[in-house]
């Protein structure tokens, strides 16, 4: 299944990039960017489709994200998550829900 | 990924003009066009009797390609005709085909899987253009979990009659053609979707599958037929050996349902396979009325039972290079015993007269040419031959072989089962079912 390898990292490495990654603040509770997208429907059946591993870890870093925030702390420096490393694990599953929405749209709309 | 050499005008043209003048009267039989492709891929044609265009993509990726821990494959892979391909999805595959009033099915045996569309005359390119895609299927993990229950309710349907017919190949072959043709339980959920595409890149080999039609132009589909792009293969499907022996399943009720069988004969060798349809004909096969009972060994033995309650039938299954012979029976457990060793004896016994060989004869003739005169009991007739033995005989060459096949050929053919170890598959109440071993 080569096709749903995530991507590591930003799609392109800026300075810019990384001041406003690290300013939004999620990295500190060791989440990364697809842990906090907005559950909407797509998203949450990519989540269902996700491997049981993937599932796992990305349950743990928000359990692990709301504990922290309930105890008004955050994970120490070398924990954060960093710009280069942020998995978008979720992307390629979540194209492909999107892609399968669009096409049912798409029949919807022209039959 | 569409197919564009059925797309192109000229081909059309030719396919359009052939539809017109096609169409047969219905019970005429119709000649088959057979062609080999340089991948070794076969292509058959034959006329339809009316404007519908049926096209079968038939894979040699039956059950007995599984190994003992990719038993259940080829039962995902009849699934899989409604699931997302590698090119589309799932339902891009229903609506389209459906839009244009078509229908795609899926069936299989023990060696073979076959996908078939079934589109007007004049949509064929429709269906052909979503038959392509399920060479490469995707096995989605969700989409395989999604339809887990589909899976539990198709074993759930199994009969028990079939459940003792799968029993008696696992006792009489015990892998390759002893799988099962259903999922065994214990592998539902467990058949990862890499084993899957394993297993389909195995045994989705050009030299193995056949596209047939029925109701569509020859040059059409083979042009269709060229694009298709197949994996390598190299899978090698396990060569049958005959063991016997029993496979018994107790459950619970009173009835009993009892499969005995011995050495058929392989459709390689179309003599012997001729000469033990002639002989399922002869002893029973079914009976020629509604709830009637069927003339020769198989109706005597219902007869002396008491009748009430007990339903006997010829098995006959050819295989490329073997075959299985005998019967079922299903009876009230009490009963079934007496029945069964009757039938034994009368199995053993190999005599076989000319009247029988007679009805057998004029029986086996009018099934075949009733299975060759419906479109669709001819496109799953001719992809069978097509996919195993890589060429089609009409129905012609089928009945004037089957007058050649003498008494003595049926009487050969008797005592090939009565001489060679016998398989007992039964499930149910099974106090007074025997053991091969009792048997012999």
């Amino acid at each position: 299944m080569s096709s749903y390898i995530a991507r590591r990292g930003p799609a392109v490495l800026s300075n810019l990039g990384r001041w406003a990654y690290n300013l939004s603040g999620f990295n500190q509770y060791g989440l990364h960017r697809d842990d906090c997208l907005y559950e909407n429907e797509d998203v949450k059946e990519a989540v269902r489709r996700l491997p049981r591993k993937l599932y796992d870890e990305r349950n743990y870093r928000i359990m692990r994200a709301l504990h922290l925030s309930m105890t008004k702390t955050i994970l120490p420096k070398e924990q954060w998550t960093k710009y280069e490393e942020d998995v978008k694990y979720l992307e390629p599953y979540l194209n492909e829900v999107v892609k399968e929405r669009e096409e049912r749209e798409d029949w919807n709309k022209n039959h | 990924m569409a197919c564009n050499a059925s797309k192109t005008t000229l081909l059309r043209a030719i396919a359009k003009r052939g539809y017109a003048t096609l169409p047969r009267a219905a019970g005429d039989i119709s000649p088959v066009s057979v062609k080999v492709l340089e991948n070794k891929l076969v292509v058959a044609t034959a006329d339809a009797t009316v404007p519908v265009s049926r096209v079968s993509l038939v894979l040699g990726a039956g059950s007995r390609n599984e190994a003992y821990d990719t038993q259940g494959a080829s039962h995902l892979l009849r699934l899989a005709g409604g699931l997302s391909t590698q090119n589309s999805s799932a339902f891009a595959i229903a609506r389209n085909i459906q839009q244009v009033g078509g229908t795609l099915t899926t069936w299989g045996d023990r060696e073979v899987v076959g996908y078939t569309v079934t589109t007007t005359a004049d949509n064929a390119e429709t269906g052909l253009r979503y038959l392509q895609d399920l060479l490469q299927p995707a096995f989605k993990p969700w989409e395989l979990k999604d339809n887990a229950k589909t899976l539990l309710n198709q074993l759930d349907a199994v009969s028990t009659e079939q459940r003792a017919i799968e029993l008696v190949h696992k006792a009489a072959f015990r892998n390759g053609l002893g799988n099962s043709i259903y999922s065994p339980r214990f592998q539902l959920g467990k058949l990862s979707t890499e084993s899957l595409l394993h297993f389909a890149a195995q045994n989705f080999a050009a030299g193995r599958a056949a596209v047939v039609g029925v109701g569509i132009d020859n040059n059409t589909l083979a042009g269709f037929a060229q694009t298709l792009q197949f994996p390598s293969g190299g899978g090698k499907a396990a060569s049958a050996n005959w063991y016997g022996g029993d496979a018994r399943k107790d459950t619970a009720g009173h009835r009993a349902v009892v499969a005995v069988a011995g050495q058929g004969g392989a459709a390689g060798n179309q003599k012997e396979a001729l000469a033990f349809a002639i002989l399922e004909q002869a002893v029973g096969a079914g009976a020629a009325t509604k709830r009637g009972i069927s003339a020769g060994l198989y109706g005597e033995a219902v007869n002396s039972s008491g009748g009430a309650g007990v339903s006997v039938k010829a098995l006959n299954s050819s295989y490329s290079d073997a075959g299985i012979f005998g019967f079922v029976v299903s009876a009230d457990a009490k009963d079934v015993g007496k029945t069964v060793e009757f039938l034994v004896r009368g199995l053993k016994s190999a005599s076989v007269s000319d009247q029988d060989v007679a009805r057998g004869k004029a029986l086996l003739k009018a099934r075949i040419i009733s299975k060759y005169s419906s479109d669709g009991g001819l496109i799953k007739e001719i992809g069978r031959q097509a996919a195993l033995s890589r060429n089609v005989q009409e129905a012609d060459a089928l009945i004037s072989a089957i007058d050649g096949i003498s008494q003595s050929e049926v009487q050969a053919a008797a005592r090939k089962v009565g001489g060679s170890k016998l398989a007992v598959g039964a499930i149910g109440h099974l106090a007074g079912v025997p053991y091969a071993s009792d048997l012999a």
